[in-house]
């Protein structure tokens, strides 16, 4: 952020004009161009320095300082501090001084460590040798003495200095390959290509007498686009201008694999690169606990400030009688005496303010802190959450939001990947309505006798042969899949059963299922060889097609092309897409029949491609080319320009059919279709008939076919169980969605389902379709109270939602009569009286859009989102917890995330278990925070009152300083990071249990109160018991009288054991660590009581502590007061809770009741009277 | 094979380690406030504190005190004082009473000060305990406004506290008939806590003390200088006055008594104090009507538990009560509950049953 920061002011006031050019120029090896040649445009660029580091050495005390100070805590604590500094106050600047010191010099070596480890960092990457070329030779030089326009040489195994521009590479076909594992996460080979008119240059002389100029945008954070174009001068004749795309980009932190060498032109350097960019952090996300805590804290503030005015104007009403304000025994100094009344007033109030500042204490803030750093450890400690088959664990990338695990209310989740496995298998493809299915597959080995084709349907004829070849040419052409060569790959060797052994690699699964099952259909694809893609067909005949242009995949359009020329001349274009966008770009071809089969085929939760082509004549072609070299070369809205163009190419196609891909899914599938479903709706109709009708088809299949990920289903039944919300947001077809649903358990027998979509908004207008809706579901929760019970009982009619993107952008559409607000109001109305819903066709966006959407909805629900790929990221960021699953997709959703699991099952133990300890203890420790220091601080306020308002503190400055610090703060960290109220295992067992928590229920302002005012209670006990003992009583057997450093000692040693016994009687779970840390505390005070009052400390310019706490504790009274008072202060909560217990049980506490007594009941034979049992229905025991 | 050890290697040191510790699964004893444990506690906690309650109660009662306000009954002394020119005028007064019952045992004479704010922040303040411990007599840096007199010599002991020294004499004289009056014994030492007569107040080294207190004057209020306070006993004079030391450690309230003297248990008094007539003498120099208090002695005799104020056994027996009172209202709470609950067991049952 700092970094960008800067920037833009450098940019601004030193570069001048500069920032005006949006695209730089670059002369690649630093030759000029030809005379005549563009403006020359001059521009500073940084040298190849990265500083990821925040400080300097020199910088770094004022910097951090700084930092840290703007943290409006410890602002407050250092106004404290100075304020305590500058006027004459009670307390000694160390009480606040030391504490705030300690956090800031913690805080400190920590960041600076951090920095430190940053710098080294830096410096080795800064440092590390790069190969370049000068005057036509290979030198060595430092990385950061790298700059723009220098022509580097990467070898094989090596990150990339800085982004370069692939001009030539050692392979033939000006091809290399990348892993981009340390940018995005992705292990997976990607493919650059060289610029075409470079790519001959093998050699450093060669390359060095490359004449060019590159123009580009300036650079931007995003890892995925690119724009620029390059001039090529060949003697004497007019440049060659080429287009520059993100696959002639190689980013810096990516490593060059399976290539021996490359040459490359450096355009982006240092700070400027890619990868630089993407070091700015996330926005941060606050939790809700942390949101509670900071008005909580407001709160208190008011009181602190309250406390001091009162104090401040009792004290001048009391003063003004003159006997009071200067008795004769406590005479005023001259100076005085002579200060302005209204500085005499102000310095007083500062004064209280000082005095009673104790109530907000620093330590909060560290031990919340630390709680959340060290608590997050237990998640990536986890056994549970371990998934051996990968070997990964869960990751924390932030601990702030531990305890809002414990808050979900919704759940929004990605289909494919997180709630299926990602596993594509090829299942069928329909061509012109005659499906073909390959033989069986064996756990993506193709069995050995597999080679031809099981026809479901009868024989197609001879013409339509034709197009059945067509239909696998173009398979086996229209995708982006690099071939990984076997020579190249020392790993195991796939496919034996051919010649050419090869491994497909893709950035979709989708893409290799596909092509390796036309591969089992008979056609492989060989590879990419100097732009010709060779396929072998099924008489091992080898085909050539050279590669012309590739549409590239997006998904808005939701569909790629390629244009192929094949041997004989003829150009094709095939395109490959979703259906619902082919279709209307269809205009020949059996539309009907493929449609229908596409429909069913979705309905068994299959993923559906249609394939299309149309033949070009070379004229078309050429209009095609420049129209796409047109926009290829632009450098500003190249994407738009590019869609565009898009657009007018892939149209009057002829459609030739379409596939099935199976996400490899779940078992439940056949269960749910052998039971009557009392569902309506059209998918559900669907889903119904298709289940009457083909049974026997499916059966005669295979017996699973969709396979979920693991205990998806039961994950998901949990977390509806405990209250959560769970939405399904996926870019699949409804159908295809809708049956993943019933098999994850999302949409049940019972539930109603409610359809949104397009299709129905088209029948009615929206505005009809939404109110509808609402009546249907506001007719059933008037009668529900789905809330107060544990929805459990299986009777229940619960409600389904199904809307699609684009019912949703209507929707989101702002209206333009100006009613914008209202269907957006319907629309969550629908949404929250449904348990389950389920948006399809969503682009990645829009599902950044519905958590928004919910997220700032009235009731400010806390939402999560959790998805495996790219797309998700958006709503992983979106929502208040982004948790990715480290899934095959590559990593970006996990690096995003704030947590990352290997598979979804383990959200349940993430919410239903660690979210909800966490919440339990982290709302303790906060309630706590508060309730000890209005104990510790309220006596204070009191005493006041008995030394009139002159500001004499009650306790001692060691015991001021070290409350907070040593004495009462290890118990409750420690019951912070090892509470658990219920057992772990009750927690998973009854996921109920999370209800109980649910919005934010023990930081609600009835909570906060109470605490409160028990302090309050806590306080005047030990004050007023303390008083009155002092006031008529000699507290000694000897007659001696004890003085008002005993009096606070008193109050003090009571309150330490109250509070810490308060916080003992609230832990449920005892451990020996508990056991040690809570006595151990309290013998540690009374401890260094003892050191501290049996010394003279000779650093002390006094000694009224010194001997006070063993007087105090050598008479018997004594004695009897602190037991009675700290009886009498716990008294009232235990009865409370006990009470409470007895009379409004929760959940929870049910639980821990039943438990307990379940073991007595089954122990002791049962006397219970035998007529309440009978009234109650008798469980059934097998 | 390397390789294959290595990814093996990796995916071990992944695994996180299965200690209690880190999977919370430590052994531990789970507190629940079940029923029968809270009400046991509730009543175990109430029978303590009625029976500490009631012991207190009886041994409070057996104590007796006398109080005897003497501003009032000295109005002309008080009157007198109430004008600070006044202040090298003797005005003494005599108090006469009557002992209706004997006063058995350790018998302890204080003073008690109504109104007197000993706990104001800047007067706690002003004292200089590098002087108090006869290190460093010049040292009167905290002790404004009271630290040095006019002519520049710092005072010994300096500040607030020690100026405002409670300077009356009591003295009880015991009218064994009405010819004779006799003073009672007392002790004047003993009064302090021991760490401060022998570890917290020295004297400055010296042949005599009144060479050791050379260069120092006396603090303004005071009639006569520090090593004049006890001519009598030299372990009871300069700072290790013990009515000094009584004087110098804060009072927490306002309210405040102090130890004066000790009943010296001999001859007619060995038992005690007999009932009989008394008479206190008292010379009158300490003015409180100024800031509009009051003073007054004490006579009191004290048991294991202290004074004799009853607040501490009555306290004890109310919080025994309440306890008992509220462990009988949970019975019946939880009696009415039983069936209940044991409805809900079942209920709970055939719930995780069907599930």
């Amino acid at each position: 952020m700092d970094c960008s920061l800067v920037r833009t002011l450098v940019h601004r006031y030193c570069a001048g004009e500069e920032n005006c050019v949006d695209s730089r120029t670059i002369y690649v090896g630093h030759r000029e161009p030809p005379p005549g040649a563009e403006a020359y445009i001059p521009q500073r660029h940084p040298d190849n320095r990265i500083v990821s580091s925040k400080y300097t050495f020199w910088n770094f005390i004022p910097k951090n300082l700084f930092e840290q100070f703007r943290r409006i805590a410890n602002f407050y604590f250092l106004i404290i501090f100075l304020v305590q500094l500058i006027i004459d106050t009670p307390t000694s600047p160390v009480t606040s001084g030391l504490p705030l010191f300690f956090v800031i010099t913690v805080t400190a070596i920590k960041q600076g460590y951090e920095d430190w480890l940053r710098h080294k960092a830096d410096n080795a990457m800064n440092q590390c040798p790069v190969h370049f070329i000068q005057h036509g030779k290979l030198v060595r030089k430092q990385s950061r003495k790298l700059r723009v326009g220098d022509i580097v040489m990467v070898k094989e195994d090596e990150t990339f200095p800085c982004d370069l521009i692939f001009l030539s590479s050692s392979r033939g076909d000006g091809t290399c390959h990348v892993t981009t594992a340390s940018l995005d996460g992705e292990s997976s080979h990607k493919t650059h290509y060289a610029v075409q008119d470079t790519k001959g240059f093998h050699t450093e002389e060669d390359i060095d007498g490359l004449h060019a100029t590159i123009e580009c945008e300036q650079p931007q954070p995003d890892l995925y686009k690119f724009v620029g174009r390059i001039n090529v001068y060949s003697d004497r004749n007019d440049p060659v201008v080429r287009p520059l795309g993100s696959e002639n980009l190689l980013l810096r932190g990516a490593t060059l694999k399976n290539t021996e060498k490359i040459f490359g032109v450096a355009i982006y350097t240092g700070m400027e690169t890619k990868m630089a960019l993407n070091y700015q952090s996330k926005s941060q996300k606050r939790s809700a606990v942390e949101k509670s805590m900071n008005v909580f804290l407001i709160v208190y503030l008011c009181i602190l400030v309250s406390k001091a005015l009162i104090n401040t104007v009792l004290k001048y009403v009391w003063q003004s009688e003159p006997f009071r304000d200067e008795p004769w025994y406590n005479h005023k100094t001259e100076s005085e005496r002579q200060r302005n009344l209204f500085l005499r007033a102000f310095t007083d109030f500062l004064a209280f303010m000082v005095l009673f500042n104790y109530i907000i204490p620093v330590s909060m803030y560290v031990t919340v802190e630390m709680q959340k750093f060290l608590g997050s450890y237990f998640i990536t400690w986890d056994e549970d959450m371990f998934d051996e088959d990968t070997g990964e664990g869960p990751l924390v990338n932030t601990s702030d939001l531990n305890e809002e695990l414990g808050q979900v209310e919704y759940v929004f989740t990605d289909k494919t990947g997180t709630l299926t496995e990602n596993n594509m298998e090829f299942k069928e493809c329909c061509i012109e309505g005659h499906v073909y299915v390959p033989h069986a597959v064996c756990n993506g080995q193709v069995l050995p006798d597999a080679s031809g084709i099981d026809m479901i349907d009868s024989s197609p004829g001879a013409g339509a042969r034709e197009r059945e070849e067509l239909f696998f040419r173009a398979l086996c052409l229209c995708h982006t899949i690099q071939v990984k060569d076997d020579d190249d790959v020392d790993g195991p060797r796939k496919s034996p059963d051919s010649g050419k052994s090869c491994v497909y690699i893709s950035s979709s699964p989708d893409e290799v299922a596909l092509v390796e099952g036309i591969q089992r259909l008979g056609f492989t694809y060989l590879r990419l060889k100097e732009n010709y893609m060779e396929i072998l067909n099924r008489e091992n005949g080898v085909e050539r097609f050279e590669l012309l242009e590739i549409l590239s995949f997006d998904s808005v359009r939701r569909r790629m092309s390629v244009i192929v020329r094949s041997a004989t001349g003829e150009i094709y274009l095939f395109c490959k897409g979703a259906d619902s966008s082919i279709f209307p770009r269809v205009i020949e071809g059996k539309v009907d029949q493929i449609r229908s089969r596409v429909e069913r085929n979705a309905v068994e939760g299959l993923r559906t491609l249609c394939v299309a082509y149309k033949r070009l004549i070379p004229e078309e072609y050429e209009g095609v080319c420049t129209l796409l070299q047109a926009a290829k070369v632009a450098l500003q809205d190249r994407e738009k320009k590019l869609a565009e163009a898009y657009e007018q190419i892939e149209k009057d196609l002829i459609l030739l059919g379409a596939t099935a891909v199976e996400d490899r899914n779940l078992k439940q599938w056949s269960r749910i279709l052998q039971k009557p479903l009392p569902i309506t709706g059209e998918i559900a109709n669907h889903v119904l008939s298709r289940t009457r009708k083909e049974g026997l088809l499916s059966r005669h299949r295979s017996v699973t076919r969709l396979r979920l990920q693991e205990k998806a289903a039961d994950t998901i039944e949990a977390l509806q169980k405990a209250g959560i919300k769970v939405w399904v947001l996926t870019g699949d077809k409804m159908e295809t969605a809708a049956a993943t649903c019933y098999a994850c358990k999302l949409f049940r027998r019972n539930t109603q389902l409610l359809e949104l979509t397009t299709k129905k908004i088209e029948e009615q207008s929206l505005h009809d379709v939404l109110f509808e809706l609402s009546k249907t579901v506001l007719r059933h929760s008037g009668s529900l109270t789905r809330d107060n019970f544990s929805g459990l009982s299986a009777d229940m009619q619960d409600h389904g939602l199904i809307i699609d993107g684009a019912a949703l952008s209507l929707i989101m559409k702002p209206r333009e009569d100006g009613s914008c607000g209202n269907y957006r109001e319907l629309f969550l109305e629908i949404c929250r009286n449904c348990s389950a819903v389920l948006c399809c066709r969503m682009a990645p966006l829009q599902k950044a859009q519905i958590v928004k959407l919910i997220k700032l909805s009235k009731e400010h629900p806390i939402t999560l989102a959790i998805g495996d790929g790219a797309n998700d990221v958006s709503m992983i960021l979106e929502a208040h917890v982004g948790i990715g699953v480290i899934g095959k997709e590559g990593r970006q959703a996990a690096r995003n995330s704030d947590y990352a699991i290997p598979k979804f099952k383990h959200l349940k133990k993430m919410l239903l278990v660690h979210g909800h300890l966490y919440y339990i203890r982290i709302s303790e420790l906060v309630q706590y925070f508060f309730y000890k220091n209005v104990c510790f601080i309220f006596p204070q306020f009191l005493y006041q009152f008995f030394c009139g308002f002159s500001q004499q503190t009650l306790y001692d400055t060691a015991y001021l300083t070290l409350y907070n610090i040593s004495f009462t703060s290890l118990p409750i960290l420690l019951y912070s990071l090892m509470e658990q109220h219920v057992s772990i295992d009750t927690l998973r067992r009854d996921p109920s249990l999370y209800r109980d928590i649910a919005k934010n229920a023990l930081l609600r302002w009835r909570v906060f109160i109470y605490w409160t005012f028990l302090g309050v209670f806590d306080a005047l006990v030990f004050f007023f018991g303390a008083y009155f003992m002092f006031e008529n009583t000699t507290v000694t057997s000897n007659g001696q009288i004890f003085g008002n450093w005993t009096f606070g000692t008193l109050v003090f040693t009571v309150m330490v054991f109250t509070v810490t016994l308060k916080l003992a009687l609230d832990t449920h779970y005892w451990t020996w660590i508990n056991h040690f840390v809570i006595w151990g505390s309290l013998l540690f005070y009374v401890v260094f009581s003892l050191l501290w009052g049996g010394i003279i400390w000779p650093f002390l310019s006094y000694q009224r502590m010194y001997f006070v706490f063993i007087q105090m504790l050598s008479s018997g009274p004594a004695w009897l007061v602190i037991i009675l008072l700290i009886t009498v202060s716990l008294l009232p909560d235990v009865l409370k809770k006990v009470l409470c217990r007895q009379l409004w049980p929760s959940a929870t506490e049910k639980v821990q009741q039943s438990t307990k007594l379940k073991a007595s009941v089954t122990a002791a034979p049962n006397t219970d009277r035998p007529l309440l049992k009978d009234l109650l229905p008798r469980p059934r025991r097998h | 094979m390397t390789k294959m050890k290595k990814t093996s290697q990796i995916c071990q040191s992944k695994l996180p380690d299965n200690t209690a510790l880190k999977q919370q699964q430590l052994p531990a004893y789970r507190l629940q406030l079940s029923a029968t444990g809270v009400l046991s506690g509730f009543f175990a906690t109430g029978a303590f504190c009625l029976g500490v309650g009631i012991i207190l109660i009886l041994s409070a009662k057996s104590i007796k005190e006398i109080e005897i306000k003497y501003t009032k009954i000295c109005a002309n002394c008080a009157e007198l004082r109430e004008d600070a020119i006044n202040f090298d005028k003797e005005c003494t007064c005599s108090i006469p009473f009557y002992l209706s019952e004997t006063m058995q045992g350790n018998v302890y004479l204080y003073y008690k000060l109504y109104g007197f704010y000993q706990n104001l922040y800047r007067y706690i303040l002003s004292r200089s305990n590098s002087q108090l411990v006869g290190t460093d007599l010049k040292d009167v840096g905290n002790c404004a406004p009271f630290s040095k007199s006019h002519n520049g010599t710092p005072i010994a002991p300096c500040g607030a506290i020690a100026n405002s020294i409670f300077n009356d004499t009591i003295i009880l004289s015991y009218n064994l008939n009405s010819s004779i009056h006799m003073e009672v014994p007392m002790l004047r030492s003993g009064i302090t806590w021991w760490t401060d007569k022998y570890v917290k107040f020295r004297n400055p080294s010296a042949i005599n003390l009144s060479s050791a207190f050379t260069g120092t004057a006396k603090p303004p209020y005071w009639s006569k200088p520090v090593y004049e306070l006890d001519l009598e006993d030299t372990e009871n004079n300069g700072f290790l006055n013990d009515d000094f030391i009584v004087w110098m450690r804060t009072a927490a309230f306002p309210t405040f008594k102090k130890l004066y003297r000790r009943l010296n248990r001999v001859q007619y008094f060995i038992e005690g104090l007999p009932a009989g007539n008394y008479s206190f003498n008292i010379t009158y120099n300490f003015p409180v009507t100024r800031f509009k208090g009051e003073k007054s002695v004490v006579l009191s005799t004290l048991t294991w538990s202290g004074g004799s104020s009853l607040f501490l056994g009555l306290a004890y027996t109310v919080t025994g009560a309440v306890t008992w009172l509220a462990a009988f209202s949970m019975m019946a709470i939880h009696l009415m509950l039983k069936e209940k609950r044991t409805l809900f067991i079942e209920r709970f049952e055939t719930e995780r049953d069907r599930a």
